[in-house]
Order: structure tokens, then C-alpha cells, then sequence
């Protein structure tokens, strides 16, 4: 069952971020995909975290996947958007951008 | 260059489960990324990871994860885990069995050592403010050590001198006899000064307890009864109060019941509390056996009350020197006084004794526990690939140990309640009695059975699972891997260790128990049967009557059939200390009190030298004239001759001597007719006391033995105290037992301690042997292949064999050296308690390291016989 409860800020951004990633959504590109384009300093520990909560709010999904040399033999857990997960995103964008609309003038251009 | 490795096995040891595999090896892509340009900036990167995920991902940070996750709950699980556990019982009943036997030997061990620490260390004591009360202990020359007591009137002095206490009371253990209908009987007395009663806070479950005023002289007289009499000899009868019991023929109305917690170590055996109206002032010096006993005064210690009650001996010494020469004083807290110091001691070593026990059982379950992990590392690398993770099977063992401890103790509690039920059955001493389960006992039991299994699976599960699990699939790679054998032999040594120092300290004590029990007294007590008796002064206030009384009770005793001959004696040799008292030799004039010449004195029939059968080495015994003989006659011991007499015994023979006069008896002039051989003095060490023997006749004695031999003293119980009886019905017997019983009565906790070291030093043994079959079976199973090659290559069964044995020899002989010095130190430690036997006996050591070795090699002879029969053939197609 999705949480009736609003998404958190970062955890929207760790969201986004495995959208972004795609196939390929496991902790190091989701880490540096919201490095680079929110350009804050974010532990990759804190994502893990965050991934792991919304793994639990069924609002994301993983996989253990191959493991390679690099890793020493560990696989890499890679994340999916759940489709619950991609509702209540949506409706927390939502309610962002309904919350922001008519403030441009003040709250300036992206 | 590789990521830190102490990084990496903190995060391993802590993250959580779930996300740990797949954080550490995006850590390690991140570092494979970095330090290719960068090496220090990634080592310094890893290490700020590490720490991040170590706040964030900290196993026990981490919510539980959701049931979906991971496909049940831990809790659940758990569970599961306990009920698994339970089922290895039948399972796995070997390693189940094996497991719980060597615990329950172990924690029934500890139990039965921690109750007896209970009663003295741990419970608490009925009196109150017991660690404000100061024990004034007395020793003195032919006196049991601290177990003396003071005279009256030096009890006054201390009561009014000493302000290092509050308020002093005293008390005193005294045979009364108590009348009731048509039968005597002597009774345990407590008698009280200065409200002993008030002073302990105790309290009367019936009635009221004593009070100062009821030792006033024109007091009522009154007693208070124990509650353990009450029940048994009164029948626990509710209108006991105000009821009159004879008490030596005077009424005493009783007006109340104690409450029972006082029944404690010697106050057990209290029967009722007297309060005491004699005039401590004017009461005699000689008469000793009070204990002083006293609340310290506000800011003062036990040092401070030593010192002073030192000094006031001091001077009581040098103003009475007759009566207090040579009597030394110290003071003790209430523990040290209701048990002696030997007893701390004891208890020490007994306590070290069961901790090695615990520690080689707990070595061993962890040996049976790594041996079946190995076993089952094949299984545990599947379950790992399919995704179980290490916490979970952490989680396994734990349980199923738990279930294992849990079960040793119970199993433990059972073994510790056999073992109570020995010891009460050895030893007679009121404190071994009070030894028992209680609260705390069993919530020790407990706490042992839980914590066991906590120090046995550590070890095993950080070995096992601290090695990569998973690409342990292949047969060769497990075999190589050898599971930390290396530590599994350093354990098995330092279990032979234990066990040979244990081996060590235990033979030490049982030839000293031996040597107590074998010990020559200088006489054959085995024929003799003796009971105390005590002519009452109210019924016999004249001195003459008294001894006439005494003299046709040993008339009377003479006539049982069997009798071989009777005699009285005030004291049984080396079972009791006779009192020192003061002569002087006729023409030797002694300038200072503490030159006069001493011995402690005896009263006696004629007949004693022969019914005790001490030969009498010079002059002559006592005989039937002498009681008539207006001069007194005296034989003195070897001992005295010697101490007294340049020319020894054959100057003693014929000299004068003179007693002077004490308490109302007139100076008494003898001389000396013979020389006795001495006995052993009570404590068994080897001074020997200066004894001195006169006739009743010539000094009475109305608190004295009556002492007869036969060929089997044990049968004539009944006859002698209807003789007692018949002579005068207020004439109790007590103590009635022969002098044989009464020396195994002394002895008894020595045998108790001799057997528990005994029987602790045996389990050691079993415990260390089981051990190294363990390793030694296991090291065989390993090298299979490597036998079967040798023995492809024509090695004998012989060969391959004493290598086998050569192996456990090894580990034993290190064990063995290491055990011999271990024994070293902890003999000398106990060379207090050890009697008849040195702390460095070389046969001692030597024994046990036989025994070790020879546990060596018992322990290897399955496997030696299943390398032996290894076929090379078969071994080497498995291979």
C-alpha cells in the first residue's frame, strides 16, 4: 500500500534521481546524478538510507545484481521506481508546482 | 592499492545486513575509480564513507525491515531459531548432549562454591547494623585461636574503658539443664549481657525478647526461647509463654519466642537466651568465654576499636597477670568473626577452583561448536549465496547456544542440588547446614547459563564467518581453510593446563585431609566412649556430695558389661584444650609472672591413664590409694618434664609443686609421682602443650567426662546413659558419642573440602581429555588424505599411528609444563590450609603430569586406531 504520507524533500531527489538513472539506478550514479545537478555535498550513505525507507514504504523496488571485479566479488543492488511510488511522486510535484504557480515574479526564473 | 581493510571491517561488522554487500562494493568501485589518480584522496575518501555509513547504516539504526523484504520478521525467526535449537537434541544428540553435560558439570560446580559464598558473603546478616558491630576475638595459650573468651569483670573493664564503642554487650554459650516432667535434658544455652538482644535488633515472633532489666539481680527470672526449639521440643505450642521451665532447678517463666532468622552458622543451635544477673565486677577472673560484642561509636573503625581494646588488655595483663598474662585481643567485623579466616580462604581457592572449571567447559563447548560449524561450512556458503546474510546466521547460532545453555542449566541446577545434598551429608558444622538454594543461588544458575553460551559462540562465530563464505563452495578450498586449528590447539593446551593445575592443588588437599585424619595423637581413641556431665550445684551445693556423686557414677559405669575400665576426665586429649594454670616448683622461687612455669590442667580418676592408654614413661600412674592420700599426687607430660626441668623427666619424678591459690580454692600442695607421654594438642600442630594431671579428689571437678573403654564402644551407648540416669535423673548426659565420632566430627569439613577438590580436580580431567580427542580426532579427519598417501607410499598402521599419539602427546606435555607452573603458584598461595604435606611435594607434581600424559594418550586412541584403518584406496578416489 502506498504511504498516504508526503514524500520528504531528499526523498524526492533520491526519486528522481534513480528515474534518472534508469536501468543502471544503483547507489554510486543515483549518489552522483543528485551531486551534479543539485550541487550539494550529499554522503552516499544518506542515500542508501533513503533508498532503503522508501524501499519500505514499497514506493521503490531493488535487485541484487552482478557482482564485478571492481567490487570485490559484491553485487550492485539496483533500484526501480514502483508504480505506487511513481503516484505519489507525482502528486508531491504536483502539489509543488501548484504551491509555486503564480510566484514567479518573487521566487525568480529557474 | 587496496581500500583500508579496517574500514572495510567495521563497515562489515556493522552496517546493516541488508544494504552492507552492496554499499561496500559501490565503496570499493568509488576507491577503484579514485585512486587511480589519487590514492591518498581515496583512502581519505573511503575512511569519510565509512564513517557516513556507519552513522547512518548502523545495523541497530536501521528501522527492522518490513516483512516484505525479507520474507519474515527477526523476531519471528528467533523463534524458529530456539525451537531448531531444541530439535538438535535429536538431531544432533552427540554434539546436543555433549554440549550440555560439560556445562551442567560446570555451572552445578559454580553453584554449589556461590552458595556457600552466599551464606557467608552474600546474605544478609539478621543482626542489625552488622557492619557497625565490632567482635572482640580472644587468643591464648592452650586455647583455640579467637575462639577464647573474657572473664566477667574484664568485660566490665572493656564495657566501661572502651568508647570506641557505643555500648558493648557480651554473651556466652553454656550447657544448662533443662527439666521437663520426669527427663533432664542439657540444653545449648545462650547467655546475655548487657542486652545482646537490644543490641541486634532481634525480635520475638511470640511474646517479648530480653531487656536490661531482666539481668538486674532481683529480677524475675526469665528466658527467651529459640524458634527452632520451640518447634521441635515443644511442639510448637501457642501457650508457651508464662509456662515455668526448670533450667538447672531454678523456675524461669519464658516470655517469648525468638524469631528464626538468628538461627544462623553457630547460633543455630541455640536452644534458649538466659539473661545474666551475676555482678560483672565481682564475678570471678578465671571463669572465661564471654564474647564482647559492641556497636562502634559514631566515626570510629574496627582499626580504631583494635587499637584501643589492645591497650586495655595490655594493662589487664600486667594488673591480673595470673589470669591475663600471655591472652591477646583484636577486634573483627561481623563477618570475619562468624567465619574464621581459613574459611576465606577456603572459600577463594574453592571460587578460583570453579571459575578454571567454567572457562575449560566453555573451551570445550566452543571446540564442539567450531568442529560442527566446519561441518556445516558447506551449507552455510549455499544459504549465504541464496542470500542469507551473516547476521542471520549469527542469529542461528546464538539461539540455538542459548538453548544449549539453558538446558545446562537446568541440567546444572540438578547437579548443583546433588552436590548440596553431599556436602550436607559430610559435614556436621551448623554452617554447612544453611547451605542452600535461595533467590539468589538460583537466579546465579541462571545467570551463568545465559552468559555461557555468550563466551562460547563468539570465538566459533567471528573464526567462521570472518572468512568470505562465498567462494567456498569447492571441496579443496575448504579443507584448506583448516577452520583456525591453530586455535582450537592452543585451547586444548591451556585446557590440559587447568586441568593439571587443578589435579595439583586437589591431591595436595586430599593428602593433607588424610594426614589430619591419620594424625598421631599420641593415644588410640578407637575404644573409647565418653559423655559430658555436669554435677548441678543446686541439687548438689556441697563440693563433697558432688564428689561422691561422681564417684558412684563411675562405680555404676564400671559394672556395664563390656566395661573395660572407666575414668573422669575434664578434658578428652587432643580432641579439647585444657585450661592453663600457673604452678610453682618447690624451691624455685620465680621472680616474674610470666617465668612461672604453666600447664594445662586435667582432672582425672585413677584410672584414666589406663582407659586412655598413655603410657606413663617415668615413675608411676595414679592408683586407687591415692584418692585417699591427704598429700595430692600429680602427673605431669613429657613436655612439662622438659620445659621444667634440666633433668627432665627423671628430675620431674618426686619434685614438689605448688598450685596457688585462685577463686576461693585453697594453694595446692602435690608432688609429682609420674611422667606421661604427651598427646597432640587440638590444633594439631607441633607444639606440644605442657599438661599437668591431678586427682578429683584433691581438686573437684564438677563440669567434667565420663569416659569409658570397651572393645566396641558404640554399642554401649544406651547402657551408659542409663547408667547417668540411674545414678541421678538430674544428672543429663549429653554429648554422649564416642571419642572416635567425635575427631571424624572435627575433621568433617576438612573431608568435605578434600572431596570437593576431589571431585572438581576429577571432572578437570574428564573435561581436558574430552578436549583433546576433540582436536585430535578432528586433526585426523583433516589429514586423511595425507594418511592415505603416506600409507599408499608403505607406512605402517604402526607409524602413522604413533604420530597420532605423538601429536596429543605434544599438546599435553606443553599443557602439562604450563599446568606444573600454574600449581606452583597457586600451592603456595593455600600453604596456610595445608597440612602434613609441602606446597612443592614433588610426587604431587610429578603424579599429575602422569596422568595428564596418560589422558593424552587415552584421548588418542579412537583416532589413532581410525587412522590406523584409513583405507588409501577409498581416501584417495574421495579426494
Amino acid at each position: 500500500m502506498a504511504e498516504a504520507q508526503p514524500l520528504g524533500e531528499f526523498e524526492q531527489l533520491v526519486m528522481l534521481g534513480v528515474l534518472h538513472c534508469g536501468a543502471d539506478a544503483y547507489g554510486v550514479p543515483v549518489w552522483r546524478e543528485i551531486q551534479a545537478r543539485t550541487s550539494r555535498a550529499v554522503s552516499i550513505a544518506a542515500v542508501y538510507k533513503t533508498l532503503d525507507r522508501l524501499e519500505g514504504k514499497t514506493l521503490v523496488r531493488s535487485q541484487v545484481g552482478e557482482p564485478t571485479a571492481e567490487r570485490g566479488g559484491r553485487g550492485k543492488r539496483v533500484y526501480q521506481v514502483t508504480p505506487p511510488g511513481l503516484r505519489v511522486l507525482r502528486a508531491s510535484l504536483g502539489a509543488l508546482a501548484r504551491m509555486t504557480d503564480g510566484l514567479e515574479s518573487v521566487l525568480g526564473a529557474r | 592499492m587496496r581500500p583500508p581493510r579496517l574500514a572495510r571491517w567495521l563497515l562489515e561488522g556493522f552496517v546493516a545486513p541488508r544494504l552492507a554487500d552492496a554499499l561496500i562494493g559501490d565503496l570499493d568501485e568509488l576507491f577503484a575509480l579514485e585512486s587511480r589518480t589519487h590514492p591518498w584522496r581515496a583512502k581519505a575518501a573511503y575512511w569519510q564513507r565509512t564513517l557516513g555509513a556507519l552513522w547512518h547504516l548502523s545495523a541497530w539504526r536501521m528501522p527492522p525491515p518490513a516483512p516484505h523484504l525479507t520474507g519474515d520478521p527477526a523476531m519471528f525467526t528467533f523463534f524458529r531459531d530456539i525451537v531448531l535449537g531444541v530439535r538438535l537434541f535429536v538431531s544432533h544428540p552427540s554434539y546436543a548432549w555433549a554440549s550440555v553435560i560439560t556445562l551442567a558439570l560446570a555451572i552445578g560446580a559454580n553453584t554449589v562454591i556461590f552458595s556457600m559464598a552466599n551464606v557467608l558473603v552474600l546474605k544478609p546478616l539478621p543482626i542489625q547494623q552488622a557492619d557497625r558491630m565490632g567482635w572482640i576475638l580472644v587468643s591464648g595459650p592452650g586455647a583455640a585461636p579467637d575462639r577464647a573468651g573474657v572473664s566477667l569483670p574484664d568485660y566490665a573493664v572493656y564495657r566501661d574503658g572502651a568508647d570506641t564503642f557505643a555500648r558493648l554487650s557480651a554473651w556466652r554459650r553454656n550447657m544448662v539443664t533443662l527439666r521437663t516432667g520426669n527427663t533432664a535434658d542439657r540444653v545449648l544455652s545462650m547467655r546475655v549481657i548487657g542486652d545482646v538482644q537490644g543490641l541486634w535488633g532481634l525480635r520475638a515472633g511470640l511474646g517479648r525478647t530480653l531487656t536490661i532489666r531482666d539481668e538486674a539481680a532481683g529480677a524475675p527470672r526469665v528466658l527467651v526461647l529459640s524458634h527452632q526449639s520451640w518447634t521441635t521440643r515443644f511442639g510448637a505450642a501457642p501457650d508457651i509463654l508464662d509456662r515455668q521451665l526448670l533450667i538447672d532447678g531454678e523456675p524461669h517463666a519464658v516470655v517469648g519466642v525468638l524469631t528464626p532468622d538468628i538461627e544462623l552458622g553457630n547460633l543455630s543451635e541455640i536452644d534458649l537466651w538466659l539473661p545474666e544477673k551475676a555482678d560483672p565486677t565481682t564475678a570471678a577472673r578465671t571463669v572465661r568465654g564471654w564474647r564482647p560484642v559492641g556497636l562502634l561509636a559514631d566515626g570510629r573503625t574496627i582499626a580504631d576499636a583494635h587499637a584501643q581494646v589492645s591497650t586495655i588488655a595490655g594493662t589487664l595483663a600486667d594488673t591480673h597477670p595470673d589470669t591475663n598474662r600471655d591472652w591477646t585481643v583484636r577486634v573483627a567485623t561481623t563477618r570475619e568473626a562468624m567465619g574464621g579466616t581459613n574459611t576465606w580462604l577456603v572459600l577463594s581457592m574453592l571460587s578460583v577452583v570453579v571459575g578454571l572449571l567454567l572457562l575449560l567447559a566453555c573451551a570445550n563447548v566452543t571446540n564442539l561448536l567450531i568442529a560442527r560449524l566446519i561441518g556445516r561450512r558447506q551449507e552455510l556458503a549455499v544459504r549465504t549465496a541464496l542470500g542469507a546474510t551473516r547476521g542471520r546466521i549469527v542469529r542461528q547460532i546464538v539461539a540455538e547456544s542459548l538453548v544449549l545453555g539453558i538446558a545446562g542449566g537446568l541440567l546444572g541446577l540438578a547437579v548443583a542440588a546433588a552436590g548440596l545434598q553431599g556436602v550436607h551429608a559430610m559435614a556436621s558444622e551448623p554452617f554447612f547446614r544453611q547451605i542452600g538454594f535461595d533467590v539468589r543461588v538460583i537466579g546465579f544458575a541462571i545467570a551463568l547459563a545465559l552468559v555461557a553460551p555468550l563466551i562460547f559462540t563468539v570465538l566459533p562465530t567471528l573464526r567462521v564467518l570472518r572468512r568470505d563464505v562465498r567462494p567456498a563452495l569447492n571441496e579443496s578450498t575448504l579443507r584448506s581453510v583448516g577452520g583456525g586449528s591453530r586455535g582450537r590447539s592452543t585451547l586444548v593446551v591451556l585446557q590440559v593446563a587447568l586441568a593439571v593445575t587443578l589435579a595439583v592443588v586437589s591431591a595436595l588437599v586430599v593428602q593433607s585431609v588424610r594426614a589430619l585424619s591419620q594424625a598421631d595423637l599420641g593415644y588410640d581413641p578407637s575404644r573409647l566412649l565418653a559423655a559430658q556431665i555436669d554435677v548441678p550445684t543446686w541439687k548438689f551445693a556441697d563440693e563433697s556430695a558432688a564428689l561422691r556423686l561422681r564417684q558412684r557414677l563411675l562405680d555404676r559405669v564400671r559394672e556395664i558389661p563390656g566395661v573395660q575400665s572407666a575414668t573422669l576426665a575434664t578434658e578428652i586429649p587432643s580432641l579439647q584444650f585444657a585450661t592453663p594454670t600457673g604452678f610453682d616448683i618447690v624451691g624455685r622461687p620465680v621472680t616474674e609472672e610470666r617465668d612461672r612455669p604453666s600447664a594445662g590442667l586435667t582432672i582425672t580418676s585413677p584410672d584414666y591413664f589406663r582407659v586412655t592408654g598413655i603410657p606413663v614413661l617415668a615413675g608411676r600412674s595414679f592408683e586407687a590409694a591415692d584418692q585417699s592420700s591427704p598429700r595430692a599426687v600429680a602427673v605431669v607430660s613429657a613436655e612439662t618434664a622438659r620445659r621444667y626441668w634440666a633433668g627432665g623427666a627423671a628430675e620431674a619424678v618426686g619434685a614438689a609443686i605448688r598450685l596457688p591459690a585462685i577463686d576461693g580454692r585453697p594453694a595446692l600442695d602435690a608432688t609429682v609421682i609420674g611422667v606421661a607421654r604427651d598427646t597432640a594438642n587440638p590444633d594439631l600442630d607441633q607444639v606440644m602443650n605442657p599438661m599437668l594431671f591431678l586427682l578429683d579428689e584433691h581438686r573437684p571437678a564438677r563440669a567434667t567426662h565420663i569416659v569409658l573403654s570397651a572393645e566396641a564402644p558404640a554399642r554401649l551407648s544406651a547402657e551408659l546413659r542409663r547408667a547417668i540416669r540411674d545414678v541421678d535423673p538430674d544428672l543429663p548426659a549429653s554429648q554422649l558419642r564416642t571419642v572416635s565420632d567425635s575427631f571424624a566430627d572435627e575433621t568433617s569439613s576438612s573431608r568435605l573440602l578434600g572431596a570437593l577438590f576431589a571431585a572438581f580436580a576429577v571432572v578437570a580431567i574428564l573435561l581436558a581429555t574430552a578436549g583433546l580427542y576433540g582436536v585430535v580426532s578432528y586433526s585426523v579427519s583433516q589429514r586423511t588424505p595425507e594418511i592415505a598417501v603416506r600409507m599408499a607410499l608403505g607406512a605402517s598402521a604402526r607409524e602413522i599411528g604413533r604420530q597420532v599419539v605423538g601429536g596429543s602427546l605434544k599438546l599435553a606435555a606443553f599443557g602439562t609444563v604450563l599446568g606444573l607452573a600454574g600449581a606452583f603458584v597457586l600451592a603456595r598461595a593455600m600453604a596456610a590450609i595445608l597440612f602434613g604435606v609441602s606446597s612443592t611435594d614433588p610426587a604431587t607434581y610429578a603424579a599429575a603430569a602422569a596422568v595428564a600424559l596418560s589422558a593424552a594418550v587415552v584421548a588418542s586412541w579412537i583416532p589413532m586406531r581410525r587412522a590406523a584403518t584409513v583405507d588409501p584406496i577409498q581416501s584417495l578416489r574421495q579426494a
